[in-house]
């Protein structure tokens, strides 16, 4: 039977099992002897063996069995004890290097180091399963009398140690490539030496398979050529580096493997979304009803019956309505989705650590579109890591909340940890040479709160292994505002700091303002517009160069919305239109021609090169078949104030 | 002789050449929408079968200024990015050898030749649709 159909289903629903594994085991921990959990860890592990088996995958199902077999053992015994957690915990985050090999099309990675392996007492660190297999091999050579190999041994262990650092603060996507060693002629022991090697590899990634293979360099066959495969977030020049301390290494060369390209535009093509049965149904009774009222219209226009033709336009308009919002739903799906994984990661870095954080997850079943969420996964993940390691000191909570406000989805990351210090952020903008004095001086505590998500600037006085490298918050901000959401932060010391993504919940239809400038249509997205205004002109006060005006007793700047996208300006009127929007927390009019109001659209997404624009994030087509672009203010205001340095949106300059 | 079926159109005075496997369609009298902010050398946008594609108007990208427009665009494939090239006229399509070009005259700068050859007598410069490309994303990155 041909089960290759079912490979994508067996791949989303196993990682699905997998996130629950991981959120159960941690769950146990906390809870131990909890036999609900137990019994659901169980179910969890059966149910992935019983796939993997009729799959064929072999290894996947040997594993899970072994976890299943483990996990009833605890439900006979109703006891977990301590260090069997950690043993848990590894075996699931084998099964997923198991399911990455798979979908990569690659030979499952072996399992039997895991396997012969037993739960270690606590004291005991538990090494990579690999690593110590590795490691067994090349201290069994080494009694076998190669000389020399004992010393190199310490040697890279105490390598290894160095950079750890290194490996954990690399985010990015581990690159899969090919690693070509070649020997010197004549290396004494070289199988030996090819194993050190093997070892050196498995200790900076993940090594896949090599040639020759393990057995055989144990079995002492020479070689001069080794070839491995690693996937590995180290630079290639690191790993050649260290791969050249190791004597009798002539030559280090790597080849990237293609596999991982296609892998991931595959990945791609297969995607599955799950969609509930009532849904589907909503869908074909919506679908039928269309087309009765197809006839209908048909109909009416045959026998030129006006009243039975605008009756059925009014119907017709309804039901493309619900198949539209029906359409939206089947695309959401929960933030549980993405958050499923966070115990494990918190429980992993607090314990490392040897910190005590309470993660709280609040209204995580909020429906998000399928492609915010995915694109919310990394800075989601980011921002609770920043939250254990620079939030909280020794011990407190974490929470995330998720609600939906409006046409938005708020999610909060929360500490109640040492909060962050603006006049710190003051300080080292200026130090690092981000602002002048003047400029840091004029920031708001809240714009002060934000340059933590200026590229390059980082408060963290020692760089840990998570965090701290000041990489990250600008990542975060910018696939936030990628996905036309907005980034807040709000802290104070000692009282915790609080990160609010205002996110939309959908991307494909979204709200938009369409407004006239210089003759042309613009669209803003409503998610990006505070209020629209219509002030009589005799209230806009300042200079040429900075105008602003009053609104709620708080000064407002003004820039012409036309001018940034270089179309001709009106006169002025009487009544001057405004927009009222948003930049690092301050509000910011952009004035328009004209407000020609709201519409609903599809948003097209633009080809190259015309995503290279500033400020242009998309088109859509009215109705006439007019092609009117969308425009995000945020990147265009952003750009303004880097070419004017002082101004600052509202600052100092304006009031004076 | 492996004859390459090819696009003859103009820039300005002289005479280029673009493999028909390189282009998608040359449509007629496009509307073409207007671009905020788009700057000289993308002349706007079409609508080509819900696509929203940029023209680009390659007489002012290589240069050749003063030159008419045609009003016929033509549509590359996806591989050159669907651009919708603006040009000062389009000819006709021909057989062409392109198996011996000659390299470009080291005179043209800005030019995205990739290559000369002979037709009639007259010269044919090949059109580098990846030089095109090139050359927007330079005159778009700050």
């Amino acid at each position: 039977m041909d089960m290759s159909q079912y490979r994508g289903l067996f791949f989303s629903e196993t990682r699905e099992h997998i996130n629950n594994l991981n959120k159960l085991v941690v769950t146990l921990e906390q809870e131990p002897g909890h036999r609900e959990t137990i019994n659901a860890l169980f179910r969890e592990a059966h149910s992935i063996k019983g796939m993997a088996a009729t799959m064929g995958f072999d290894h996947t199902a040997r594993l899970s069995h072994r976890l299943e077999d483990m996990l009833d053992g605890f439900r006979a015994s109703g006891e977990v004890s301590a260090p069997v957690f950690d043993y848990l915990l590894d075996g699931i985050d084998l099964l997923e290097g198991l399911l990455d090999d798979l979908q990569g099309n690659q030979p499952e990675r072996s399992i039997d180091a895991f396997l012969r392996k037993q739960p270690q007492p606590p004291t005991q660190k538990v090494d990579d399963p690999a690593e110590e297999n590795l490691a067994d091999n090349a201290l069994a050579v080494a009694n076998a009398g190669a000389p020399g190999a004992v010393s190199i041994t310490i040697e890279t262990g105490d390598d290894k140690s160095a950079e750890s650092p290194v490996r954990g603060a690399a985010a990015e996507e581990p690159d899969l490539f090919q690693v070509l060693v070649d020997l010197l002629e004549d290396t004494p022991a070289s199988a030996a030496r090819c194993l050190l090697i093997l070892r050196e590899l498995a200790g900076s990634g993940e090594l896949i398979t090599s040639k020759p293979d393990m057995a055989s360099l144990r079995q002492g066959e020479p070689c001069e050529r080794l070839q491995a495969w690693l996937r590995t977030s180290l630079t290639k020049q690191h790993i050649e580096e260290a791969l050249r301390k190791i004597s009798g290494v002539a030559n280090v060369r790597f080849i990237d493997d293609r596999r991982q390209r296609e892998r991931s535009s595959s990945d791609e093509a297969g995607r599955t979304v799950r969609v509930r049965t009532d849904l589907l149904d909503q869908f074909v009774n919506l679908t039928g009803e269309l087309i009765t009222r197809r006839y209908m219209l048909h109909s009416a226009a045959r026998h030129q019956d006006w009243n039975e033709l605008t009756q059925s336009l009014t119907e017709t308009g309804r039901l493309i309505d619900d198949l539209h919002h029906h359409v939206l739903q089947s695309r959401l799906m929960p933030l549980e989705n993405i958050t499923g994984r966070l115990p494990r990661i918190v429980r992993d870095l607090s314990r490392k650590a040897d910190k005590k954080v309470t993660l709280r997850l609040i209204g995580v079943d909020v429906g998000i579109d399928r492609v915010v969420l995915e694109e919310l996964t990394d800075p989601l993940v980011h921002l609770v890591r920043n939250a254990v390691d620079h939030g909280i000191d020794k011990e407190g909570v974490v929470t995330v909340t998720a609600r939906r406000e409006r046409d938005l989805v708020l999610i909060e990351v929360a500490d109640d940890g040492r909060g962050m210090d603006p006049e710190l952020l003051r300080r080292k903008a200026v130090e690092q040479g981000l602002l002048t004095a003047r400029q840091a001086e004029g920031l708001s505590e809240h714009d002060a709160l934000m340059l933590v998500c200026q590229p390059g600037l980082s408060t963290a006085e020692e760089v840990t292994e998570t965090s701290g490298r000041g990489v990250g918050m600008d990542v975060v901000k910018a696939a936030v505002v990628n996905l036309g959401g907005t980034l807040a932060i709000t802290s104070a010391p000692n009282q915790g700091t609080r990160f609010q993504m205002h996110l939309p919940f959908s991307i494909a239809i979204i709200k938009l303002l369409m407004v006239s400038c210089g003759g042309h249509h613009i669209a803003i997205p409503i998610t990006r517009v505070q209020r629209m205004l219509d002030l009589p002109s005799g209230e806009i006060e300042g200079s040429a160069v900075q105008r602003v005006f009053r609104l709620d007793g708080e000064i407002v700047s003004l820039w012409s919305l036309n001018r940034a996208l270089g179309l001709p300006e009106e006169p002025a009127g009487e009544i001057t239109w405004v927009v009222l929007t948003e930049l690092m927390g301050r509000r910011i009019g952009l004035q328009v021609d004209r407000f020609l109001g709201h519409r609903e659209a599809f948003v097209k997404k633009i080809g190259f090169p015309l995503n290279l624009l500033t400020g242009l994030s998309g088109a859509t087509v009215e109705g006439d078949g007019r092609v009117v672009f969308i425009i995000d203010p945020q990147p265009l205001l952003e750009e303004r104030q880097l070419l004017d340095q002082d101004w600052t949106p509202g600052g100092p300059d304006a009031l004076s | 002789m492996a004859m390459t079926l090819t696009l003859i159109f103009t820039l300005g005075n002289e005479l280029y050449g673009l493999e028909i496997d390189a282009v998608q369609e040359i449509i007629e009298n496009p509307v073409v929408h207007h671009v905020p902010r788009a700057e000289g050398v993308v002349g706007g946008a079409i609508n080509f079968h819900g696509q929203i594609l940029a023209t680009v108007d390659l007489p002012a990208l290589l240069g050749f200024s003063g030159a008419p427009r045609d009003p016929r665009q033509v549509v590359l494939t996806a591989k050159f990015k669907s651009l919708a090239l603006s040009v000062s006229g389009i000819q006709r399509i021909v057989e062409l050898d392109l198996s011996a070009l000659r390299p470009p005259p080291a005179s043209a700068q800005k030019s995205a030749i990739r290559g000369v050859t002979t037709l009639d007598q007259t010269t044919i410069n090949l059109l580098d649709c990846n030089e095109v490309i090139n050359q927007l994303e330079h005159f778009y990155a700050q």
